[in-house]
């Protein structure tokens, strides 16, 4: 891309001139990787996370409810409650009360659980170091897949028997949902939300930074050290198992997308087929066991087992596919 | 001076904790008049879903929703209560 350029002259600069490496050596490689790289993600984020701002300030969480109950959707409710996980960025201690209340509010369960299986897939953070680390087709891709995963997986769970496999506690909070709070209206617009928005921006991207740098400087480290296609005798598009292998194995590792993503972005340029590393990148941030125990609360260990079941076949054949379309 | 009844609503989280703990630092800022309760877990779940809120951690002021989901720093957090009183 080269709107980035400027970028990649100033770590030139600050790696040769500055630091004064020697070009061509490990070290050197690696730490110009390191400035362009984070430089360039840091960027992104500051871009995506205002945007996010601003979708958040008129598209709160509860408006999104209050929307997809407003009329019958015939089965349209379900893309839009995936396509609303992955634009809306919420905490997993939110997973509870958005439960209760898309339940309260009378939205469909397997629409709810569009919106919860694609919400942790897909994130602001997750799209810029996308966009900056493979490039827009693969980030769309990505996007795609998140979304058919959320539907895919809420259509089959919609067939689940919600007052045997829902906790009663849970059934019965949410009969007091109230919905349309007229305090969630958002002001009219004025220039001072522009700053308030920036602001907002600037506090989450601060927040990632530190996840994002220490991933970026393993990523630079295996981008350095470890030699061109040392991946690709092990892990190659013939070797079947390797997706799954890579999304098991990511279950445990609990992570933010954004420490994960640029040494995924490393393996990939040693060799790792793209859609291995994708699956592994998404079974890490979609299926966690954090997760699991605040969903444990709400429903049975049966439903939690196939909502787990459900998201990894999915993570897996997205993997699959990734792998035949770009080889 | 006019009470205010500043709450903090959530479901129990490390983040709702952190607000709390936060709120109680500008409570003490403002003054005597401001008081903090801390709803959690259960009821904190209750109160959530009667103020029609589905994000946690809240921040209400005298029945006003001032702030869902927290990522604000404390001068914000002092500027929401006093707008929100």
């Amino acid at each position: 891309m080269s709107l980035f350029a400027p970028l990649q002259s100033l770590s030139d600069w600050l790696t040769y001139a500055v630091l004064a490496l020697e070009q061509g050596s490990k070290l050197a490689d690696s730490i110009n990787f390191f400035i362009y790289d984070s430089l360039k993600i840091l960027m992104l984020l500051l871009v995506i996370n205002y945007a996010m701002a601003v979708i958040r300030y008129y598209l709160p969480l509860e408006k999104i409810r209050d929307f997809l109950r407003s009329r019958r959707w015939y089965g349209f409710d379900y893309l839009l409650g995936a396509s609303f996980g992955a634009i809306t960025p919420f905490c997993s201690c939110s997973s509870i009360p958005l439960f209760v209340g898309f339940l309260g509010a009378g939205i469909p369960i397997g629409v709810t659980f569009a919106f919860l299986i694609t919400s942790p897939l897909v994130n602001e953070a997750a799209i810029a170091l996308f966009i900056g680390l493979f490039g827009l087709k693969i980030t769309l891709f990505y996007l795609l897949a998140s979304i058919s995963i959320g539907v895919a997986g809420g259509l089959i769970l919609s067939r689940v028997n919600v007052e045997r496999h829902i906790s009663p506690d849970i059934l019965d909070m949410s009969k007091i949902v109230k919905t349309a709070g007229p305090a969630l209206v958002p002001a009219r617009f004025s220039s001072g939300l522009l700053l308030v928005w920036w602001r907002e921006g600037l506090t989450l991207t601060k927040k990632l930074t530190p996840y994002v740098l220490m991933g970026i400087a393993i990523g630079a480290a295996i981008h350095g050290f470890i030699p061109q296609n040392f991946f690709e005798q092990t892990l190659n598009n013939g070797a079947w198992w390797a997706v799954p292998l890579a999304t098991i194995v990511a279950v445990p590792l609990y992570s933010n997308a954004v420490g994960v993503i640029p040494i995924m972005q490393a393996l990939v340029i040693k060799g790792v087929p793209v859609g291995t590393a994708l699956a592994f990148m998404m079974a890490t941030v979609g299926l966690s066991l954090p997760e699991a125990l605040i969903l444990k609360k709400v429903m049975s260990l049966k439903l939690l087992a196939m909502y787990f079941g459900v998201v990894t076949v999915g993570i897996m054949l997205i993997g699959y596919s990734l792998n035949i379309l770009f080889p | 001076m006019k009470a205010m009844k500043i709450e903090v609503v959530g479901t129990g989280c490390a983040t709702c904790q952190r607000l709390h703990e936060a709120t109680k630092l500008v409570a003490a800022e403002i003054g005597p008049e401001a008081s903090v309760d801390y709803i959690s877990n259960q009821a904190g779940m209750r109160r959530l879903m009667e103020l029609g809120l589905m994000q946690s951690p809240a921040l209400i002021v005298n029945g006003n929703i001032a702030m869902v989901g927290y990522i604000q720093g404390n001068d914000k957090i002092k500027s929401l209560i006093l707008e929100n009183a």
